[in-house]
């Protein structure tokens, strides 16, 4: 028995490699042809194969359960997510677009704030935005940019029209997997890296080197850039560590550096202190530094700010970035757009409800049993309603929720992301939803990933994509079709 | 090089030496107790005191002393610190924390393990499938010295490495022949304790030494021409000089290692001057006790001058 894909379940919304007549797309017709020619013990084979490739990898996120970290194996789905490499560059122009908006716009919020005076963005908004530092007021980073990574969260609603969903620019992961998952696809698929001209995605870490060298304060070839981790109990330390070792920098922990009397960041090593110029810090802004921020924080460094505020060390992302990361300012990004670079935004945003505003709020709590209702600045999908999924109970929690703290929350139609074949249970495949992040950098210049990282819901009907809660993952093939052998 | 990483990285090499070094002894333990006869007095229980574990193990086994319990407690008990399975959780731990720094295949050699141990030590308790438990583990710990020198390039981290490594194992053979001492070498007036020969053959082949040891050409094995071999040869990896040269190469690399390089140096001369064939049980006993301490203040000066 082989895999059919002509045939292979309800199709649920749009379907990314079968047209609603039942036949491959033609971006999907060698990998179907590839998969159709595989029989089942063989699909169980290469299925094999790579989870022992995983496995041997250390390929592993951790999960919070029952008060203790959980370490597990990467999931992975074999079936390959594809994207043909012209829209590819359509979406890649979109997402340098909205970047380059986000960070005029929070450079603006910590300088004159022209953008509220101009009324284009919400004084009340900006008033209740739990990101926003006072304590970055004035500064200006380097190139004018605060947000240097940004993760964004791509989807593709029923019609196969792709929106944005969600711009993380405090601290995005998921890159690594990005990475690993095409490291373990070339070593389970050499015959089909041959034939299918699969643009490469590994200059990502060298990219990220050079966007970060170009913080440094001082001049030279040899900058001395870390990257500061939490520490081996946070979820994203299997990538810190990945992506210290792919770019040859060390990694850090709060303990591991210090700020002298000179206002200058340091790391104690072997031979005493060394002077550290770039920090890309996986830590949240509110652990960055206790003497700044939170007081009880053993992650941070004391004086981190000071060094910072004084140009003496370069942070990415930079404090006080993650005031643009809330899915309340995301309302505004396409007028942003147009404010700031006098341009239509190239990818539209998820319709979206404000709660804040009265005549959102009551269509919100009229038709909560319709809608997506999000936190405006949570992360991992945590806080979420799904409201058709919803218990009476908790609508009715969700209901009284809003109606306290309206700022807080957002509501979306709920989308029926697209779907990608994945293989289930005895070598068949079905339909499952994904959404796609890509991870544009920025700093002297721009750079975005080829492709991202593709993320599957896993139970069948199921659109919660996030690890931590079921969800697996795709290598992302961008295509180059004009070139297919 | 960051102080924890080096730390880190020190202890990586320690804990796998840890384990192979545990493995090695049970292998040559095993061997021996096949060969003896029942009524020769020699105990499981016997490994015990050489891991100076006797409160704990009673506190978890009481009295019972058999080799089912002894080996649990070795090679699969969690609760025991020392235990093979748990060296190799903290070795990989250690290099968890390193995986910036070490070369991608030693990462993927001690996961390797990691999960080989997780998945087998439960059933290596038992006699049938121990020996192929213990081997393999051994030549996993082989292969990741191996990939080191082979792969990470031999800057400080790598001195780091060897330093935990020969640390340990010099600590490790001073405490089987300590303990083969107190059974074996004749105390005041006494004779020699049945099958001695065997019994200090074992000893050789719990570090791996007798063909080494055979290849010198002595006619014979005598209690003192093995510690003597063991203690003072220059050129057998597993003997207690050795691996101090070993430590003496690495703190040659290292800045700042004057005060230690000091402290070696001494050691060093008393392991050469000892007279083992004039010591008595009760003096060895006394000299192994003062070369274990002197091995751990060489330990507690390393982490004082680099891993603050």
């Amino acid at each position: 028995m082989s895999i059919d894909f002509t045939n292979y379940g309800p199709l649920d919304g749009y379907d990314e490699f079968i047209s609603k007549k039942g036949n491959p797309r033609r971006i999907a017709r060698q990998v179907c042809r590839y998969f159709s020619g595989l029989t089942s013990e063989e699909v169980q084979e290469l299925k094999q194969a790579s989870d022992l490739a995983i496995k041997a990898l250390g390929i592993s996120f951790t999960v919070y359960s029952e008060g203790s970290n959980i370490d597990r194996a990467w999931p992975m789905d074999l079936i390959p997510r594809l994207i043909a490499s012209k829209d590819w560059k359509v979406t890649e122009t979109g997402l340098k677009q909205r970047l380059k908006a986000l960070n005029m716009f929070i450079n603006d919020l910590y300088h004159e704030q022209q953008v509220v005076k101009d009324g284009v963005f919400s004084g009340e908004v900006l008033a209740g935005a739990r990101n926003y530092r006072k304590q970055c007021e004035g500064i200006s980073p380097p190139f004018g940019v605060w947000a240097h990574i940004c993760g964004t969260d791509l989807v593709r609603g029923g019609d196969g029209t792709q929106y944005v969903l969600e711009d993380n620019l405090r601290v995005p992961s998921g890159v690594s997997y990005m990475l690993e998952n095409r490291h373990v696809m070339k070593r389970v698929f050499p015959e089909l890296f041959e034939h299918i001209e699969i643009l490469p995605i590994d200059d990502y870490t060298t990219k990220l080197f050079e966007m970060l060298a170009a913080l440094s304060p001082r001049q030279g070839d040899t900058p001395e850039v870390v990257v500061l981790t939490p520490g081996i109990y946070n979820s994203a330390y299997f990538e810190h560590s990945y992506l210290a070792q792919q770019m040859g920098a060390e990694l850090v922990q709060g303990c591991d550096l210090l700020v002298a009397a000179d206002d200058c960041v340091y790391m104690k090593t072997i031979y005493g202190p060394k002077r550290v110029d770039v920090i890309y810090r996986r830590i949240d802004d509110d652990f960055l530094d206790p003497e700044v921020f939170r007081k009880d924080s053993t992650l941070g460094v004391p004086g981190l700010m000071r060094a910072w505020r004084k140009g003496n060390v370069g942070i990415a992302n930079a404090p006080g970035a993650g005031v643009a990361d809330d899915k309340v300012v995301y309302y505004f990004v396409p007028e942003l757009i147009r404010y700031y670079l006098n341009e239509e935004p190239i990818i539209p945003n998820v319709p979206t409800y404000l709660c804040m505003r009265e005549d959102d709020r009551s269509y919100v709590l009229d038709h909560l049993d319709e809608l997506v209702v999000k936190p405006a600045n949570e992360s991992g999908g945590y806080g979420m309603l799904v409201g058709p999924k919803a218990t009476k109970k908790q609508l009715k929690q969700f209901a009284k929720l809003i109606e306290e703290d309206p700022r807080n929350y957002i509501a979306q139609p709920t989308l029926h992301l697209s779907t990608v074949p994945t293989l289930i249970e005895n070598g068949r495949v079905g339909p499952r939803h994904v959404d796609l992040r890509p991870f544009t950098l920025q700093s002297k210049g721009f750079y975005t990933t080829m492709g991202g990282l593709s993320r599957v819901a896993l139970p069948e009907g199921s659109l919660v994509v996030n690890s931590s809660q079921g969800g697996g993952s795709k290598d992302t093939w961008v295509i180059d079709l004009e070139d297919a052998k | 090089m960051l102080s924890r990483v080096a730390e880190n990285i020190y202890w990586t090499a320690r804990y796998l030496e840890r384990a192979e070094d545990t493995a090695r002894l049970i292998n040559s333990t095993s061997n021996l107790l096949l060969d003896l006869p029942r009524n020769a007095d020699v105990e499981w229980y016997e490994l015990i005191p050489v891991f100076g574990a006797e409160n704990q193990y009673k506190e978890l086994y009481q009295d019972n002393q058999d080799e089912r319990s002894v080996m649990r407690y070795l090679i699969a008990d969690k609760r025991n610190p020392g235990s093979i399975v748990n060296c190799i959780v903290a070795a990989r731990e250690n290099a968890r924390v390193s995986r910036d720094i070490i070369p991608y295949e030693m990462w993927e050699q001690a996961n390797e393990l990691y999960h080989f141990a997780n998945e087998y030590a439960q059933g290596a308790v038992g006699r049938r499938k121990r020996n192929d438990f213990t081997s393999e583990l051994i030549q996993g710990c082989q292969t990741m010295v191996g990939i080191t020198m082979g792969t990470l390039p031999h800057d400080e981290a790598y001195q780091f490495l060897r330093i935990g490594r020969n640390l340990e194992r010099a600590d490790m053979s001073s405490r089987i022949l300590d303990v083969a001492a107190a059974q074996l070498l004749p105390d005041e007036g006494e004779i020699n304790p049945a099958f001695a020969t065997v019994r200090w053959i074992g000893v050789l082949k719990s570090l791996n030494a007798f063909q080494a040891y055979r290849q010198q050409g002595l006619v014979g094995i005598s209690g003192s021409a093995v510690l003597r071999y063991l203690l003072q040869n220059r050129e057998f990896p597993r003997s207690i000089k050795h691996c101090l040269e070993e430590v003496k190469a690495c703190l040659a690399v290292l800045h700042n290692s004057e005060k230690i390089q000091q402290k070696l140096k001494l050691l060093t001369k008393e392991l050469e001057t000892v007279d083992v064939n004039e010591l008595r049980r009760a003096e060895l006993h006394q000299y192994i006790d003062e070369l274990q301490e002197g091995i751990s203040n060489l330990h507690a000066s390393i982490a004082n001058t680099y891993f603050l």
